[in-house]
């Protein structure tokens, strides 16, 4: 490399840092409001990933159940919509705003119960991989409850609805690297965030909202007891927001003047969660890596 | 509102089957009437409404309160309520007779109250028969206090036309052929131009098109309950769904506090009784005792209410399905889907039969031998943060940077 290239590269450098590190030019247009908070709606797809929990032994009951019948045996059900908001507190802006999040959402899904057939109290069918993976149904005969016979997913269902609702809730650090957009005037932020998940759960059915589970405990006495809990992870979600408020500046100004909103924001960000309760065998694995979209609203 | 709005909505009501108030030439309309006329240097003024035991029909039902089951149980309790209105009673002194007349809407003239065939049948306390109770007295047409006249159903859904000499009188065996149009006439004065107290009625003992189970899908101590009926089918509003057990047939299938939360929303005249939908703004439904009529115990169950097993289902839909909770596993039952009309007529579908079975809890998958993933708190091993624990650091963390920066700032 030449002399003058190296020298040429350096300037641009320099001048590039000077940008960034340079507070704000000062202009003559009204100075923004105070920002302090943000606020983020965002939508995006997800589905727990269940029969990773721990102690499933490569059982997969949630496919099983939550499963399109017409796929492969162990396939993940089809990700549902995941509906989220969120709200930050910014308490640093020198470089970037540096705040703690907290945010909370919902998602559901629902599939017909699983029938206990024969005999009180029953067994439900069996799920095994068939012909090419395909799903084949077993449950005991009738006649003989301790031979197995096929059986179709039909006769395996019953007119009851189980559901499965999430709500995931995080807290987080968040920052935002707004340098490029506020000095440079490029629109673009990147940002981080990052923080402990917790997401709680609960099974529902035709009958409840909270469904029951029956189990042995460990005193051997029969327990029933709410089909409700959650699990304990860590969530990330590194995105890019593009600030609307920058196509328009004039708009942006004036919608900051007037209800004091500095600053309204798309973004996509990879909604990164390993929500597992740390690999307790005891705990729901909840876990999705997947991508959310929405507006973010900084005031 | 716009014309052509209002006039959407009526056919909205329509297409569901809903009744509408007949209108009538004098402007009222089919459950509401007026009193009016000359008697002397009277003018008799006022309104008449119907009521049951003393207690006003909601103007929701007053239209349609006249239904089958009222007829084959020759109901007595329900009564035209006249309403007289200040300076529109009849003179102390007057003694001039009152009469009532049940028919075709022109029978308070007279010609037509002679004419062999008109409907318009004198009621009086000799008929029908079985009206011994029932008294007009021209004294309360002398002060405005409201007072009821006693309506006797048989006659009211099929009136015996002038000189029938049909004895005695079938009404018809209550088949009124679709809904039909009747007003209640009470003359007061001479006879030749009396004064009168109108109530027009609409009365129908047409059954409604029985429902199709189309399935029943055994759920966990219930059963999920699709049924239909063919497209373009009219005159439905509602529909309730009722079940017996097999093992025991004479038992209700629900629980005391359900039947008393529940009422029935159709009508139907068993084994004596009359059990009546709700009519008044209570929403209670209602049991008359009639001794001797209606359908004898052969068949009670497809429509006797006791064996009620769901709420009204608002007929919004060809096709519906609902779900009948609050039954025993492993034990098998009949279902019947009734279709109710707007006068409380109910059809009953056939009888289904199906058995509830225990359904497996998605969780239990997930438990093992001896515990299952339901727990809210951590319970982490060593080293692993507790949710609160790390939300306690992170606030902790949080509140000191924003210590310091106030700090800083001040």
């Amino acid at each position: 490399m030449s002399r003058r290239s190296t020298a040429k590269i350096v300037t641009l450098a320099a001048t590039l840092a000077a940008g960034l590190l340079a507070p704000a030019r000062a202009t003559a247009m009204p100075l923004e409001s105070p920002q302090h908070f943000a606020i983020e709606i965002k939508l995006g797809p997800y589905v727990p990933h269940l029969d990773s929990s721990a102690g499933l032994n490569g059982r997969t009951p949630f496919s099983d159940q939550f499963g399109s019948p017409t796929s492969e045996k162990g396939a993940l059900p089809s990700r549902g919509l995941l509906t989220q908001g969120e709200f930050d507190y910014q308490f640093f802006s020198r470089f970037g705003t540096l705040g703690i999040g907290i945010s909370g959402g919902y998602y559901s899904i629902s599939a017909p119960a699983f029938t206990r057939l024969g005999k009180a109290p029953g067994q439900p069918c069996n799920v095994i991989a068939g012909d090419q993976n395909s799903r084949a149904y077993q449950a005991p005969s009738a006649a003989n409850p301790s031979m197995l016979e096929s059986k179709t997913y039909e006769q395996c269902i019953s007119g009851d609805t189980d559901k499965l609702n999430v709500v995931p809730l995080s807290l987080m650090l968040v920052y935002r690297f707004d340098v490029l957009d506020k000095r440079l005037h490029v629109p673009l932020i990147p940002y981080i965030k990052v923080g402990l998940g917790y997401y709680v759960w609960w099974f529902g059915n035709s009958d409840s909202f909270t469904a029951n589970v029956t189990y042995n405990g460990s005193d051997g006495q029969s327990r029933t007891e709410a089909a409700s809990g959650a699990s304990m992870g860590v969530v990330i979600h590194p995105g890019i927001a593009l600030n609307l408020s920058a196509l328009d500046p004039h708009a942006g100004r004036v919608i900051d003047q007037e209800v004091g909103i500095n600053r309204v924001s798309a973004f996509v960000e990879l909604n990164a969660a390993l929500v597992d309760g740390f690999g307790r065998s005891n705990k729901l694995n909840l876990s999705d890596t997947t991508l959310n979209a929405g507006l973010n609203f900084e005031f | 509102m716009k014309r052509s709005t209002l006039l959407g909505m009526m056919c909205g009501l329509a297409s569901l089957g809903i009744a509408m108030p007949a209108g009538y030439a004098d402007g009222t309309t089919s459950g509401t009437g007026t009193c009016s006329g000359t008697v002397g240097t009277a003018m008799l003024a006022g309104n008449t409404r119907l009521s049951v035991n003393g207690t006003l029909i909601q103007a929701a039902v007053a239209s349609s309160v006249f239904g089958r089951a009222e007829c084959e149980c020759k109901s007595r309790d329900i009564s035209m309520r006249v309403q007289l209105s200040g300076g529109g009673v009849l003179a102390q002194a007057d003694n001039s007779g009152v009469s009532m007349y049940i028919g075709q809407d022109n029978c308070s003239e007279q010609t037509q109250r002679t004419t062999t065939g008109a409907l318009c049948e004198q009621i009086t306390n000799a008929n029908p028969p079985g009206n011994e109770s029932f008294q007009l007295d021209l004294a309360k047409f002398k002060s405005i206090g409201p007072f009821d006249i006693p309506l006797p159903a048989e006659p009211i859904t099929a009136p015996r036309p002038v000189n029938n000499t049909d004895s005695p009188y079938l009404y018809n065996k209550c088949d009124t052929n679709g809904p039909q149009t009747r007003t209640v006439n009470v003359l007061v004065g001479p006879d030749a131009s009396p004064a009168s107290c109108k109530l027009p009625l609409t009365v129908s003992t047409s059954l409604p098109k029985a429902p199709t189970i189309d399935s029943i899908s055994s759920g966990n101590g219930g059963l999920t309950v699709r049924w239909s009926v063919p497209t373009g089918t009219a005159g439905i509003v509602s529909y309730q769904l009722l079940c017996r057990s097999k093992a025991a047939p004479t038992v209700p299938v629900m629980d005391q506090a359900f039947l008393d939360k529940t009422p029935w929303y159709f009508s139907s005249c068993l084994n004596g009784k009359l059990y009546r939908r709700p009519l008044t703004s209570d929403a209670v439904s209602t049991v008359v005792e009639r001794p001797g009529l209606g359908m004898g115990s052969a068949a009670p169950f497809p429509l006797d209410p006791a064996f009620r097993c769901s709420d009204r289902i608002v007929a919004s839909n060809n096709s519906l399905d609902t779900r009948i909770t609050g039954l025993a596993n492993a034990q098998e039952y009949e279902i019947v889907v009734a279709s109710i009309d707007a006068y409380g007529n109910a059809s009953p579908s056939d009888i289904k039969t199906a058995t509830p079975q225990d359904t497996q809890s998605p969780l239990n998958n997930y438990c093992s031998d001896t515990e299952c993933p339901n727990s809210f708190g951590c319970q982490a091993g060593p080293g692993a943060p507790s949710a609160a624990g790390a939300a306690s650091v992170m606030a902790m963390a949080a509140l000191g940077l924003l210590r310091q920066r106030r700090r800083r700032m001040s």
